[in-house]
């Protein structure tokens, strides 16, 4: 497994440098935002200063958010890359172990999704810092909700990946259940919104951020499940699936 | 790993596709020999060695390796073989030094040392990426990488294609070599049986999915011969008694089966000896019986 690692970090080396790069940007722009809410133009004008004040528990996610999407095709991108290569077929031709090489890319994602969401932990740290606060267990909840669903997003990739035999077949595949989860999350946005605007005039950001907390006590344990399931079905059936795959 | 006469044992491997079956084939390769196997392009040679590696399922037949059923012991026996394949199968992105690294995690037995000892002999340089050597250059890098783990057995799938003959000639010496450890046995599938001539003892001959014949090279190609006539004798010989015949309008040139048999019967003829070029040739024509170059 240990080479199986090693190869795939080699692959994906430039896709991660890109990835920290698009992060490191954005971050960077959040940081610079937050010191100039105190100390700069920003903290001049009170009006815009409090109105991103008010949603600024954006700050602390969108920047994870994108680090962690970047991620969800990485592995599922080295599957597909094992394929046409030719490596999967010399992999199973050699050592003829199909359940190593789908532990060994479940191993890979989890270790990059680990480094990924200590990065981002870094990363609330500061932001937090920045306003004088500290990270509480709201804010670290909300932030494992989004790793953890952008996790199961990149294994249920690369497993579907391993099941249809193409990078591209598979992630038309997983924007079926994203955009049905779109339209019933927007379905209820709407009706709340509506709820709450007729009775305090609340924003739909103010209304993402009263339902994310509200929902936190049941959603990280719904993630945890969810991904817990899509990690050992995904296991299985993908060692199954190339059982019974013909490498031609 | 127990002792064992053969290191492969194919019988009666048969697998169906739409449009093509593989039928019935069964042969063996003897411990400590090279076994060509020849057949023209969808001949069946890919599809029987993907079958060997448990990459295909079969339909019927069974198939051992270093005396162990594949299907049942592929692990045990895929650790002592290696898999050469027309192309290479190493990703553009990874250097020959990363991918020993790769490999030595992957290969219980990798001989790192022998790796860049097979490196240097074959110029290939350590650190430029896979997707920028030449088509010989990743050939010899995958035959440097079969080479240094210490495996029992190489399955090759047509490993000499599209080189030059000075690289081709190069890469049969290693293979060569290889066989000086008597433990060692070599399959070697080509089409192009000038190789093979060099260094099989065994070949194993396949025509859209049929095994034409299988034997000792040498044997096959003494019992063989090239029978040739005139034109006006060629009408007295019976098409039971060759293979297939080359017609011109000066003269026949037919194979033969048996040398001494046909010797007897028509001991006026003038009999040469063939090669595997020839007996490919003239077998695979041999439902026609009577072709012209």
């Amino acid at each position: 497994m240990k080479g199986m690692l090693l190869k795939d970090s080699i692959l994906l080396k430039k896709n991660m440098i890109l990835s920290a790069a698009v992060f490191l940007f954005i971050g960077l722009l959040f940081v610079l935002v937050r010191i100039s809410m105190e100390h700069g133009n920003l903290a001049k004008d009170e009006e815009i200063r409090q109105s991103l004040l008010s949603n600024q528990f954006l700050f602390y996610y969108i920047s994870p958010l994108v680090l962690f999407l970047m991620g969800v095709d990485h592995v599922a991108g080295t599957i597909g890359l094992d394929m046409t290569s030719g490596w999967m077929r010399f992999l199973f031709s050699e050592t003829g172990d199909r359940s190593r090489y789908v532990r060994g890319k479940i191993c890979f994602t989890v270790l990059e999704y680990g480094g990924m969401l200590l990065i981002a932990f870094g990363y609330l740290w500061l932001m937090t810092a920045l306003s004088g606060e500290s990270i509480t267990w709201s804010r670290a909840g909300n932030l494992s909700i989004i790793w953890l669903l952008c996790l199961s997003a990149a294994l249920l990739q690369s497993l579907l990946t391993v099941g249809v035999e193409n990078k591209e077949k598979a992630q038309i595949i997983m924007m079926i259940p994203i955009i049905l989860l779109y339209f019933v999350f927007s379905g209820v946005m709407i009706n709340k919104l509506e709820e709450m605007y007729l009775n305090d005039g609340s924003t739909p950001l103010d209304v993402l951020r009263e339902e994310l907390m509200a929902a936190q006590s049941w959603l990280i344990p719904a993630a945890v499940i969810g991904s817990a399931v899509i990690l050992t079905g995904g296991y299985f059936l993908s060692v199954e699936f190339l059982k019974r795959r013909e490498i031609k | 790993m127990e002792a064992y006469q053969n290191a492969i044992d194919v019988q009666h491997l048969t697998k169906r596709f739409d449009g093509f079956t593989l039928g019935d084939v069964s042969f063996s390769v003897p411990k400590g020999s090279i076994m060509g196997f020849i057949g023209q392009n969808g001949s069946g040679k890919t599809t029987s060695i993907r079958c060997m590696l448990n990459l295909l399922r079969y339909d019927e037949g069974s198939i051992s390796l270093l005396g162990k059923d594949v299907r049942t012991h592929e692990r045990e026996v895929k650790a002592q073989l290696s898999a050469v394949f027309d192309e290479i199968p190493f990703h553009d992105s990874l250097t020959p030094a990363q991918l020993s690294t790769v490999l030595s995690y992957l290969f219980e037995e990798w001989d790192e040392a022998l790796f860049y000892q097979y490196l240097e002999r074959f110029s290939l340089p350590k650190k430029r990426k896979v997707g920028d050597l030449s088509k010989g250059m990743k050939m010899k890098l995958q035959i440097a990488a079969a080479l240094s783990h210490n495996a029992r057995l190489m399955i090759m799938d047509e490993p000499t294609t599209g080189l030059d003959p000075v690289v081709r000639n190069e890469i049969l010496d290693i293979f060569l070599e290889y066989m000086q450890d008597e433990e060692h046995s070599i399959l070697l599938s080509s089409h192009i049986t000038t190789d093979l001539d060099k260094i099989a003892d065994y070949v194993t001959f396949i025509h859209n999915g049929k095994l034409l014949l299988t034997g000792n090279k040498d044997e096959l190609t003494t019992q063989h011969a090239i029978m040739r006539c005139k034109a006006a004798e060629f009408q007295d010989i019976s098409p039971e008694d060759y293979i297939s015949a080359r017609v011109t309008e000066y003269g026949a040139e037919m194979l033969v089966s048996s040398r001494t048999q046909a010797e007897k019967k028509y001991s006026g003829l003038v009999f040469d000896k063939t090669n595997l070029e020839e007996m490919m040739l003239f077998y695979v024509r041999r439902e026609k019986k009577e072709w012209k170059p």
